[in-house]
C-alpha cells in the first residue's frame, strides 16, 4: 500500500491540508452568517499582492474581479442594502438596529477537494443549501429555502491556507411559508384515484402543479460584475464547470484554465455571449 | 481496534476514508448531471458482486446495474431534452444529459469506517436534497426536496478505492412550500390510500423489493441503512448487501 510519489510524511501534510480545506471553507458560512464580510475578506482570502489582484468573487450574472471590486459589491453593496432594508424594518420597530430582521445560514455539503499535485493550491465543490431571511418593503419580513453550488480555488499562502476565487451559483429561493394543497411522492404515494390512471400533475401519487416562482428576490443582490457570465439556471450543468475536481489523479499544478476564475473552464460554445 | 495498526496502515486508512467521501461526492455531481456512463464507468468496481439498491429491489453484477442506470436512463433525458427544445431553441446548443439539474443529493452527516484489513470502506449519509427546475421567468427555479438515506461499501481494488455497493432508501419526495407530507398522507389514509412500495415503473433487478418505503402515517422506523461501526474486514455482516462480499470475484 505504498505511495510511490509521496513520503509518509508528505502524506500527512496533505491529509491535513484536505481538512484545513474543509475548515477554511465551512469558517466562511459563519463568517457571512454573522455577515462579517469585510473581516472575512481580511482574514479568509488572499493576502499577497499577485493573488488579490486576481481573486474573484462571482454570482449568477459574471465575476467580481481583484479584491477592491470584491469589496465594492460585497461589503458595500450589501451595506447599503442593509441601510435600505433597516427603514424597512423601523416602519413597524421604530428603534430597530442595523442587521435587525435579516438572517441567514448558508451550509456546504458534498465536499469534493482536490489537493494539486504539487500540493500549492486546492480545488473545492459543494452544494450549498441554506435559509435566509429579509425584511419587506412594507415592514414585514420574509424567510426562504435557498439552494446552490459553491466553487472554489484556494492558495497555500505561508503555510496557510486562504481563498483564492469562489463562485457562488444560486439555484432557488423557496418562500418558507407553506401554501395549501396536495404534495405528491412519485417514489410510493398513494395510487392515482382514477382506476388504471398514471400519476398525474396535480393528481395523487403524482407531482403537484409547480408555482410560478416569478423572478428570485435575490436577483437585485447580484450587482454588475467586472467580467459578465451568466449562470442561467434552467440550462443546469450546461452553465457550471462540468470538470470537477479530479477524484483519483489531481491536476499538478494550478492552472488558470481549470480554475473558478473568470479565466476558468472555456467553454467553445458560450464564446458567443 | 483488535489489532495495532502500523502507522502506514492508520495513513492509508485515513487517506481512504477521504477518498471514499470525494467518491461519494463525485456520483453525487455526476448524477446532477446525468453522467450516468461517466459515474459507472468512472468510479465503479466492475465485478457480479457489485451491487445498486433502491426501495424496489436490488441490482446485482455491474452488467445489470449498467443497464438498468445507464441504457434505461439516458434516453429519458434526451426526450426531455426534445421537448424543452418546442419551448426554447436555446436549448440546440446544449449538452442534453445536462440539461436537467434535477437530483442536487447533497451529503451530509456521513459516517465513514475503513476496514482494519484497509481492503474496504462503509459509509452512511443522509441527503436533504432539492430538485432544481427551471423556471421560464427567472434566472433561477423551482424545485423540491428528496429526504434519502445512503448505505455505501467501497473496495480498495489494484490501487485505488472504488464503488462496490449501493442502497437507496427514499423517505419522502416534499414540496419546499406546497402541502405537508404527514397531513396529505393522513388526509390519503383516511381514504384507504396508503404509500405504496417501490417506483410505478420499476426497472429490472435480480432481487426484488421493497426494501424501503417512502413515509406513510402507518409507517415505522425503517433501520435499512444501519450506519457502520468499525469492522475488520468486508463480509456478510459488514455489508450492504449481504451474499455479495467475496473478494475473489472484485
Amino acid at each position: 500500500m505504498m505511495n510511490q510519489r509521496y513520503t509518509n510524511e508528505e502524506l500527512v501534510v496533505r491529509l491535513w491540508d484536505k481538512e484545513e480545506v474543509k475548515d477554511l471553507m465551512c469558517r466562511r458560512c459563519y463568517y457571512k452568517q454573522n455577515d462579517w464580510r469585510q473581516r472575512e475578506l481580511d482574514e479568509l482570502w488572499v493576502r499577497g499582492a499577485e493573488y488579490r489582484a486576481s481573486a474573484s468573487l462571482a454570482n449568477n450574472l459574471g465575476y467580481f474581479v481583484g479584491m477592491d471590486d470584491i469589496k465594492t459589491y460585497y461589503v458595500d453593496g450589501i451595506a447599503g442594502k442593509r441601510q435600505v432594508q433597516l427603514e424597512m424594518v423601523r416602519k413597524t420597530i421604530p428603534d430597530a438596529q442595523y442587521g435587525n430582521s435579516v438572517m441567514n445560514a448558508h451550509t456546504y455539503h458534498t465536499v469534493m477537494v482536490e489537493l494539486s499535485g504539487d500540493g500549492k493550491t486546492a480545488r473545492y465543490l459543494a452544494y450549498d443549501h441554506g435559509h435566509q431571511t429579509d425584511p419587506q418593503p412594507d415592514g414585514t419580513a420574509k424567510g426562504y429555502w435557498t439552494s446552490g453550488h459553491i466553487l472554489a480555488d484556494l492558495v497555500k499562502e505561508d503555510g496557510v491556507w486562504k481563498i483564492w476565487h469562489i463562485k457562488s451559483m444560486h439555484d432557488l429561493s423557496i418562500p418558507a411559508a407553506p401554501v395549501p394543497g396536495a404534495g405528491g411522492n412519485p417514489f410510493g404515494g398513494p395510487p392515482p384515484e382514477e382506476a388504471g390512471g398514471e400519476p398525474k400533475e396535480g393528481g395523487p401519487g403524482g407531482p403537484p402543479p409547480q408555482p410560478d416562482m416569478g423572478p428570485d428576490p435575490y436577483e437585485d443582490d447580484y450587482g454588475t460584475p467586472t467580467v459578465a457570465k451568466p449562470y442561467i439556471v434552467k440550462y443546469a450543468w450546461n452553465d457550471l464547470p462540468k470538470q470537477m475536481p479530479n477524484t483519483y489523479v489531481p491536476n499538478e499544478t494550478y492552472d488558470p484554465k481549470i480554475s473558478y476564475g473568470p479565466d476558468g473552464h472555456p467553454d467553445p460554445l458560450r464564446s458567443w455571449r | 481496534m483488535k489489532q495495532k495498526l502500523s502507522f502506514e496502515q492508520r495513513l492509508h486508512n485515513a487517506l481512504g476514508s477521504q477518498q471514499c467521501e470525494n467518491i461519494k461526492s463525485t456520483h453525487s455531481y455526476l448524477h446532477g448531471m446525468m453522467y450516468s456512463a461517466e459515474e459507472w464507468d468512472g468510479i465503479w468496481n466492475r465485478s457480479k458482486d457489485a451491487t445498486w439498491a433502491h426501495s424496489f429491489g436490488r441490482m446485482v453484477g455491474f452488467d445489470q446495474i449498467w443497464w438498468d442506470s445507464v441504457c434505461l436512463v439516458d434516453p429519458g433525458a434526451y426526450q426531455q431534452f426534445l421537448k424543452a427544445m418546442e419551448t426554447d431553441p436555446e436549448v440546440a446548443r446544449k449538452d442534453p444529459r445536462a440539461m436537467g439539474k434535477n437530483a442536487c443529493h447533497a451529503l451530509s452527516s456521513g459516517v465513514v469506517e475503513v476496514a482494519e484489513d484497509g481492503k474496504s470502506c462503509r459509509s452512511t449519509y443522509i441527503t436533504p436534497g432539492p430538485f432544481v427546475m427551471g423556471g421560464p421567468n427567472s434566472l433561477v427555479a423551482g424545485g423540491r426536496i428528496l429526504n434519502e438515506r445512503y448505505g455505501s461499501d467501497f473496495v480498495y481494488n489494484n490501487g485505488r478505492w472504488e464503488y462496490l455497493h449501493e442502497q437507496v432508501c427514499p423517505d419522502g419526495f416534499m414540496d419546499y412550500n406546497n402541502g405537508n407530507w404527514a397531513h396529505d398522507r393522513y388526509e390519503q389514509a383516511k381514504k384507504g390510500n396508503f404509500t405504496q412500495p417501490g417506483y410505478h415503473n420499476p426497472p429490472p433487478v435480480t432481487d426484488p423489493g421493497p426494501l424501503h418505503v417512502d413515509y406513510d402515517v402507518v409507517q415505522t422506523v425503517q433501520k435499512t441503512v444501519y450506519w457502520p461501526e468499525p469492522y475488520e474486514t468486508l463480509d456478510d455482516e459488514h455489508s450492504f448487501s449481504p451474499g455479495r462480499n467475496n473478494p475473489n470475484n472484485y
